[in-house]
């Protein structure tokens, strides 16, 4: 906690900096949050040029609007909310982007009869690693972005709130859910290894 | 500590301890984990699926991270799409003089005086822009650290009496500083961009990885000491043009370097304490009864990734009961040469026993 304290000190310098029209704290900025912007970005819509344009609009409006800006109390929670509202506007009816945000799941669950088989052929704990990835990629949109929000960037639950937008009990309600699925997913793959340990020594 | 008897999933990934551990693992995590995992048996399958989900999580954002050729093109077209709608390019190339010239063509006086009021803020851009190759400077005249954050997230901790130089945005093919003084450095990991450090006529080059060099003005000599990872370290200026690192020497975690520059000779030893290179885990399965001398001296070597010389025969009959916990290595070897009478020395990066065997 105390270097997220730090961090957040040292991008108000910089903000206040690049507001001044410093662009070298500007480019500082940049560097810092274009990389887990744009990760971000695709986790809500996963379409690279949308992300792109968003982004580049968002940095460049930065720039001219600089000396309108407020102080940031935090600089990182300003512009991943600022991204989202970007990504989600230009998804309104008259743009034209063909993959929709989809609060269902993107993909069917995954089939548990051929993770049997898989299990098998495979070391257990490497197959526990494999399957956490593949079931994170099938949750849906709107989980994954929360889950990134709280376990990647460690946004409070009422900053993850304000950045989608809903209310810091909804936030912890698609945080919570989305663990409740992978709990549900390692028990299932428990019981699919207790099952073949079984079934090997028959 | 009492609490973690009780955490479930969501508690470990939400704990601050827990996710600098998984993240960052510093010998007092592993030690305060391990101790933890003594206490609660019963967690463990929950911890390693805790630790298994944090780390996951975390190649998953980072695998949708833009390449850095992206990176750069981004904020090419971030620059033009931000100049769209301010003062015209000619403007800015000429200066104001250009634009007093076009101005006195077009003959209007209150425009001019406009023109010059901006051309001071327009000449700040054009200075930022038209100087990439500024270096960035910080200086530590306090007397305690002071730790610099660089352009792509790496950390540097300077001591007392150390200047740092860096271009404001690192370069397309590498990232280098420039030392005066000391700092430990904490390097993200970039395959496609060479960290160096360039001090006092000597380059340490690393890809990511954790190490301290020392070059204060003046030194006779430079010193290099690798905590994490791997690195390269060789002088600035080398005979061999074309690959100067081939004039260098490569530093594993534990082992230091003392390059002298009045004979550009490589002195190669043990840093003061080297901590261990295993994780906590690995380091509670090396654990041995009354076992032989040669196999606890492997499992040593493995645990601090150190090379030790001994004779295996002799020192075969040498049998102890100990278990590898959290000392340094030489904390570590006095203890084993004290119990069966030995002694060591320190021979280059090298550890020697010298013992007259056990019978």
């Amino acid at each position: 906690m105390k270097a997220q304290a730090a961090q957040e000190h040292e991008d108000r310098h910089y903000w206040n900096r690049f507001r001044q029209g410093d662009e070298s704290a500007f480019a500082w900025l940049y560097q810092r949050y274009v990389r887990v912007l744009y990760s971000y970005g695709l986790k809500i819509i996963r379409n690279a040029d949308a992300v792109e344009d968003a982004i580049q609009d968002m940095f460049a409006d930065l720039w001219r609007t600089r000396t309108q800006l407020a102080e940031a109390q935090s600089v990182r929670f300003y512009l991943f909310r600022s991204l989202r509202r970007r990504i989600h506007r230009s998804l309104q009816p008259d743009h034209s982007l063909t993959e929709p945000i989809n609060d269902e799941y993107v993909t069917e669950p995954p089939d548990f009869a051929t993770a049997e088989t898989d299990i098998i052929s495979a070391e257990i704990a490497a197959l526990q690693t494999a399957q956490l990835r593949q079931w994170l990629t099938h949750l849906p949109a709107r989980q994954l972005e929360a889950l990134m929000l709280r376990y990647y960037q460690d946004f409070s639950y009422a900053e993850i709130a304000a950045i989608m937008n809903i209310s810091e009990q909804g936030a912890r309600n698609v945080v919570q859910k989305s663990l409740h699925t992978l709990r549900r997913f390692a028990l299932t793959l428990a019981l699919l290894t207790v099952g073949w340990l079984l079934k090997s020594f028959f | 500590m009492d609490s973690y008897q009780d955490f479930r999933l969501d508690d470990f990934i939400s704990d601050p301890a827990f996710r600098h551990w998984v993240l960052e693992g510093t010998p007092d995590d592993n030690a305060h984990w391990a101790a933890v995992l003594r206490q609660y048996p019963h967690q463990q399958a929950t911890i390693r699926q805790a630790r298994e989900f944090l780390l996951t999580v975390h190649e998953r954002v980072e695998a949708d991270f833009p390449s850095e050729q992206r990176v750069r093109e981004l904020y090419q077209r971030i620059q033009e799409a931000a100049q769209a709608t301010s003062v015209r390019p000619l403007w800015q190339r000429a200066g104001w003089q250009a634009a007093a010239a076009v101005l006195l063509l077009l003959g209007s006086g209150l425009w001019w005086y406009a023109q010059l009021n901006r051309s001071s803020t327009a000449g700040q851009t054009v200075a930022a822009r038209t100087e990439p190759d500024r270096l960035e400077e910080v200086i530590n005249n306090t007397s305690s650290i002071r730790t610099v954050t660089l352009p792509d997230g790496s950390r540097a901790t300077l001591e007392p009496r150390t200047r740092l130089q860096y271009r404001r945005a690192f370069a397309d093919t590498s990232r280098e500083v420039f030392l005066a003084g000391e700092a430990f450095f904490d390097v993200q990991k970039n395959p496609s961009k060479p960290f160096l450090v360039r001090a006092n006529e000597l380059t340490t080059k690393v890809l990511g990885t954790s190490f301290r060099v020392r070059a204060y003005e003046g030194d006779r000599q430079v010193t290099v000491a690798v905590k994490t990872g791997r690195v390269s370290v060789f002088p600035t200026q080398s005979r061999r043009q074309r690959d100067p690192e081939t004039d260098g020497v490569i530093l594993t975690p534990n082992q230091q370097v003392v390059f002298g520059k009045a004979d550009a000779h490589f002195t190669r030893s043990l840093v003061e304490k080297p901590v261990p290179v295993l994780s906590s885990a690995e380091l509670q399965r090396l654990s041995f009864t009354n076992a032989p001398l040669p196999g606890i001296l492997q499992a040593l070597e493995k645990a601090y990734g150190v090379e030790i010389i001994y004779d295996e025969t002799l020192l075969a009959d040498c049998r102890l009961t100990t278990s590898l916990g959290n000392e340094t290595l030489f904390e570590k070897l006095d203890i084993l040469c004290e119990a069966v009478g030995a002694s060591y020395k320190l021979v280059d990066a090298q550890v020697i026993i010298d013992s007259k065997g056990c019978n």
